[in-house]
């Protein structure tokens, strides 16, 4: 009977731990995967090209180093020439570093805009509209 | 400590470990919403981008005043962006002395109003505008600019492109 009662105290210590740790591990799993929010750096780094292209002149080249967000980009095994890409019909600017979703923005300039990545540089040709 | 005591206990406990997830999850969320807002720096790059285009070595280009001046192509900006629906809306007006003596506008005219009302109240979902004054020469006389840009902006989340 008293052996019965020990058992039941142990076992209810136990399950009251498990439950705890369980809590612990679910909340630090959560915590450390939502550190890396792929979503504000893919906003960052569309909407900073963007500004980059509306700011520049036809004939320049512009070289933006991007290794933070290549880092990201193989962490999430998305290859790293997917990461920025250009709609020119739209007159957008992409950019996907998990393989599904991404953020796009806008840019105002007419010029022929081209990328192209060199190691971690994105290298940007803004061209005549014609050229 | 009695039985009662000790459930009660471990109730409060959970209440409280549910409080500190609720707290965790709410402030992870509020951090993954964040919204990087620059409608306000294009808008100055697009005012800034206008100015450059028109003046040249502080004259007054004088293309403006041809015919079949369109704005948009001389300033190498996409007629498509600022077409019917678009985020971005600019006006130029040229004044000498107090004469109004060009005047153009593009892109979603409302936010000329929406500026307005942008300056008495904060609206999150409003444009954010850049006005910009320059004095020019032209035909030997002193003209000024005025150019109002606005931009409302926020982007799209995609899946792909």
């Amino acid at each position: 009977m008293r052996k019965n009662k020990k058992a039941k105290i142990v076992m209810e210590t136990l399950i009251f731990l498990v439950l705890n740790l369980v809590f612990f591990v679910v909340m630090l799993i959560f915590a450390y995967s939502s550190g890396d929010r792929e979503f504000v750096y893919e906003q960052t780094l569309s909407k900073e090209i963007a500004l980059i292209i509306d700011n520049s002149k036809p004939t320049m080249i512009i070289s933006l180093d991007i290794s933070k967000y290549i880092e990201i980009a193989e962490k999430n095994k998305q290859p790293i020439e997917k990461i920025v890409k250009l709609n020119k019909e739209e007159n957008r600017v992409g950019v996907n570093l998990k393989q599904k979703g991404g953020s796009s923005y806008q840019y105002f300039s007419d010029s022929n805009v081209s990328i192209e990545l060199e190691k971690n540089l994105l290298l940007i040709y803004i061209k005549e509209k014609n050229e | 400590m009695n039985k009662q005591a000790e459930k009660l206990l471990s109730i409060w406990w959970f209440f409280v470990l549910g409080v500190i997830a609720g707290g965790i999850v709410i402030g992870v969320l509020i951090y993954s919403s964040a919204d990087v807002n620059i409608k306000e720096v294009e808008s100055n790059v697009l005012a800034e981008r206008i100015i450059d285009c028109l003046i040249d070595n502080g004259n007054l280009k004088e293309d403006i005043f041809e015919e079949n001046f369109n704005i948009l192509d001389f300033c190498n900006l996409n007629s498509r962006v600022f077409g019917v629906g678009s985020n971005f809306y600019f006006n130029i007006s040229v004044y000498d002395s107090e004469k109004l003596i060009f005047n153009v506008s593009k892109g979603s005219l409302s936010f000329e109003e929406d500026c307005k009302i942008q300056e008495e109240v904060d609206a999150k979902h409003f444009p954010r505008c850049s006005e910009k004054q320059e004095i020019a020469l032209f035909n030997d006389k002193n003209v000024r600019l005025i150019i109002l840009a606005a931009s409302n902006q926020n982007g799209k989340k995609i899946s792909v492109i």
